[in-house]
């Protein structure tokens, strides 16, 4: 990929290439009919001018057939009548000429805009809303989309195992959250060891799904790449903006951030929207490289509510519990 | 003489409609590969439609004036 869409709504895309699809079928029938119209009205008025020839010239070989008893003015007034009605309908037919050969030229050049070019246009918006398919569905963007939020670097799946081995833990009388209720330091040592595990596996897979589809990394201080990991920018504040995934080519910013269970990217960026780091990021990014970013949230669990039972383990770990001290 | 006005009409309704999809996707989609599609394929179309539906409605004009001239 060469280029790239930037992430704009799929069905906007589909519903133009279905707008041109009908409309190039609309415009060549149309177009097929006018011709014909244009065609049949010009012989029709060719032939009309044939008619008022042939007129002028019957009223004209009277004239000059005529003898002393005919009425050679009445004669003379026909064949006047005649020309003057035959010069007006050639200039009304050269006016139709011109625009017919124009017409016709016009014609012929939207009808190869509609029957050849909008077929190219539509093959091209379809490769496009093929290739964003795929690089939202390889990279997991799907919350750039308005999709639903995602569960950041894990599968729903691995979501599950590990909830499930922190209610093992349970079982094994580790108590977890007891431990870091009263002892907020391990939990921060916890959260901080466990954000950077998480940033670990989404850089993984973000590698893993922009090599998959061609795209070269840009480190930090490279000008050359399409997309950046942990990717840092000069720029004259405290600290330089360190972006956890940028796209060069779309101009999207996306940050890992922790979220509580439950909350959602979106709740995130609401409440993110004003941050410092924010907007650090984006006017880095606008002064650096004179485009406004797209800035977008990943999450992955909080440790503040990880021990919290889920709706879905409600009464389970309980049941494991009965299970084990039954055996 | 066959009435060209009914086809214009249509053409030019066609063209209103693609055009409205055109700037409600255009609105949403700004990048190089909008700025491309634009001029690869929208541009000339946008040069030629206004053009071809205007040399229509003067050619309208001008059999409405040979009617009238082929029923005096």
């Amino acid at each position: 990929m060469e280029e790239y869409l930037h992430v704009i709504s799929f069905e906007r895309l589909q519903d133009l290439e279905t707008a041109l699809g009908k409309f190039s079928a609309e415009v060549s029938e149309r177009i097929r009919s006018a011709r014909r119209t244009v065609g049949a009205n010009i012989d029709s008025f060719e032939e009309h001018c044939r008619h008022l020839d042939r007129n002028l010239r019957y009223w004209q070989d009277l004239y000059e057939s005529a003898d002393e008893d005919d009425d050679l003015g009445y004669l003379a007034y026909r064949c006047d009548q005649a020309a003057e009605r035959l010069v007006r309908a050639r200039s009304v037919k050269t006016g139709i000429e011109e625009l017919g050969q124009q017409f016709f030229r016009r014609s012929g050049s939207v009808n190869v805009i509609a029957e050849e070019r909008l077929i190219s246009a539509r093959s091209f918006l379809r490769q496009k809303i093929d290739e964003l398919n795929t690089y939202v569905n390889v990279a997991g963007l799907e919350a750039l989309d308005g999709g639903a939020p995602s569960t950041g670097p894990f599968t729903a799946a691995e979501v599950s195992n590990i909830q499930a081995a922190l209610k093992q833990s349970e079982i094994d009388e580790i108590e977890a959250k007891k431990v870091f209720e009263e002892n907020p330091a391990e939990r921060t040592g916890f959260g901080l060891l466990f954000g950077q595990f998480a940033h670990e596996r989404v850089q993984e897979k973000f590698r893993e799904c922009e090599r998959r589809i061609g795209r070269k990394e840009r480190k930090s201080g490279e000008t050359e790449g399409d997309f950046g990991i942990e990717f840092q920018i000069n720029y004259p504040v405290k600290n330089s903006p360190r972006y956890d995934y940028v796209d060069f080519a779309l101009d999207v910013i996306i940050d890992y951030k922790s979220a509580r269970r439950g909350e959602t990217e979106e709740e995130i960026a609401k409440k993110k929207r004003n941050s410092d780091q924010r907007r650090t990021h984006i006017r880095a990014y606008k002064k650096k490289f004179g485009v406004e970013p797209v800035y977008r949230y990943m999450t992955y669990q909080s440790v503040v509510n990880m021990f919290d039972e889920p709706e879905q383990f409600k009464g389970l770990i309980e049941n494991i519990k009965n299970d084990v001290r039954l055996k | 003489m066959s009435d060209l006005s009914n086809l214009t009409n249509d053409l030019a309704a066609s063209w209103r409609s693609l055009i409205a999809e055109w700037s409600t996707t255009r609105q949403s989609w700004r990048d190089k590969i909008a700025d491309r599609f634009e001029r690869e394929f929208w541009e000339d179309l946008e040069r030629e439609m206004p053009r071809l539906l205007e040399i229509m409605a003067a050619m309208d004009d001008q059999f409405n004036r040979a009617d009238q001239m082929m029923r005096e």
